[in-house]
């Protein structure tokens, strides 16, 4: 057996166990016959497999455009809140914002969230992929000054101040591997540009409005328990205005987006800042899986009744 | 329809093949701008396969190689068709629009008039 051989067959152990018993030898056969006058397995065919391996893995287990809808939310979440706290700050400097601290660096790591938001909108995955690596990369020198001091990491240290540590910490653990398997899957997000990014902006737009003058954390008198509520509603009803006026205007896909953004925001303490963006991405996002799973199920009937 | 899809379709159109003549054979028809790769292929095939335009045909061992055949079945000849012709329709709308071009240069027929 050859080298290239017994590559390819340990790469081909990792795919479903179903998929292996079905088609393992076939795949194999194939790479051998185009890949059988060298000496090594070739990157192309490597990094082909290992993707191919993914997308099977994760149509197995059920994930795919909603997964895909569900980090869409996370994204617009995350980049919303740093992008609008930092607005904030400079709107209203005296304020008690989170962002103690605004400079160079702090503009630049915002405008770098919300080009990651857009990207991610208007579907240019490679975009979103590179800036939300650079923000990975970032991310992971702010922890390692934190976790692991003395070790080299975090030469310049930066909070996001404004997003709940759970996020962000988590942006180098499940944001990458998931933005990896999206360049994979090449499959941009399928949320449509207009509504998108009006969704975006709005809610950019009613957390600066909030955080100006205000300490959202801290948040806890009435009146500003009312500020965050009339803006969780109104995030929630601009996203299911958006989602009634998207592409498909399908009952149980305004239900969901309205629903989804009220229970977001239900679920997430109006107190933290967040709530807003959550209940505007969530609702955005899963409405777009809906429509994306009910424009999956609905084809091939439709095609169906077309050939009959 | 993807133009892997297409092409893969168009190279079983004539007869049976197994995944590296499709590879060979898509790569001739489209004059060498596209190789599928082996994990590219087997997602098309496998897609295509479940919308039952091609079958599964036969098994062969070669060289101790196990090569799959796939056919084209009637559904996938038709979907071939129907796509081949929004193509050309495509084609001839764009070459139209060209034609009125003043001045331009027509694609494959010379100056517009």
């Amino acid at each position: 057996m050859s080298y290239v051989e017994r590559c390819y067959r340990r790469l081909i152990r990792l795919l479903p166990a179903e998929e292996r018993a079905a088609r393992g030898d076939e795949l194999l056969g194939l790479l051998l016959d185009l890949e059988s006058d060298r000496r090594l397995p070739s990157v192309r065919e490597v990094a082909g497999l290992l993707a191919l391996t993914v997308r099977l893995h994760a149509r197995r287990l059920g994930i795919g455009r909603l997964a895909l809808g569900l980090f869409g939310a996370y994204l617009m979440v995350v980049c919303t809140t740093s992008g609008a706290q930092i607005l904030a700050s400079i709107l209203a400097p005296g304020a008690e914002s989170s962002i103690a601290g605004f400079d160079l660096i702090g503009l630049a790591m915002a405008l770098a969230c919300l080009g990651i938001a857009a990207a991610w909108i208007l579907g240019a995955y490679r975009v979103t992929l590179m800036l939300f690596g650079l923000l990975a990369v970032y991310d992971i020198h702010a922890l390692g000054s934190m976790y692991l001091p003395g070790t080299g990491l975090g030469f310049f240290v930066f909070t996001l101040g404004g997003i709940p540590g759970l996020l962000r910490d988590a942006i180098p653990v499940i944001g990458v591997p998931i933005l990896l398997g999206l360049a994979v899957k090449r499959a941009p997000a399928r949320v449509p540009a207009r509504f998108g990014l009006a969704g975006l902006a709005m809610a950019f737009a009613v957390q600066t409005v909030t955080f100006a003058g205000t300490g959202p954390v801290t948040a806890s008198g009435p009146a500003e328990f009312a500020r965050h509520y009339a803006a969780w509603i109104l995030s929630g009803a601009c996203a299911a205005t958006a989602a009634a006026h998207s592409r498909r205007r399908a009952p149980h896909l305004l239900l969901a987006a309205t629903a989804t953004a009220f229970a977001a925001g239900w679920i997430v303490s109006p107190a933290i800042s967040s709530s807003y963006a959550t209940a505007m991405a969530a609702a955005l996002c899963a409405g777009e899986a809906v429509r994306a799973i009910s424009t999956h199920r609905v084809s091939p009937r439709k095609a169906s009744a077309g050939a009959a | 329809m993807s133009e892997q899809a297409f092409l893969v379709l168009a190279a079983l159109a004539d007869q049976p093949r197994h995944g590296y003549a499709l590879i060979a054979e898509v790569a001739a028809v489209s004059d060498g701008r596209i190789k599928l790769r082996a994990s590219t292929l087997y997602a098309v095939l496998d897609r295509l396969t479940a919308r039952e335009l091609i079958v599964h045909d036969r098994d062969e061992v070669d060289n101790g190689r196990l090569r799959r055949y796939y056919r084209l079945t009637d559904a996938g000849a038709d979907a071939l068709a129907a796509e081949a012709d929004r193509m050309a329709a495509s084609a001839d709308a764009a070459r139209r629009r060209l034609r009125l071009r003043v001045g331009g240069t027509v694609l494959g027929g010379g100056e517009a008039g």
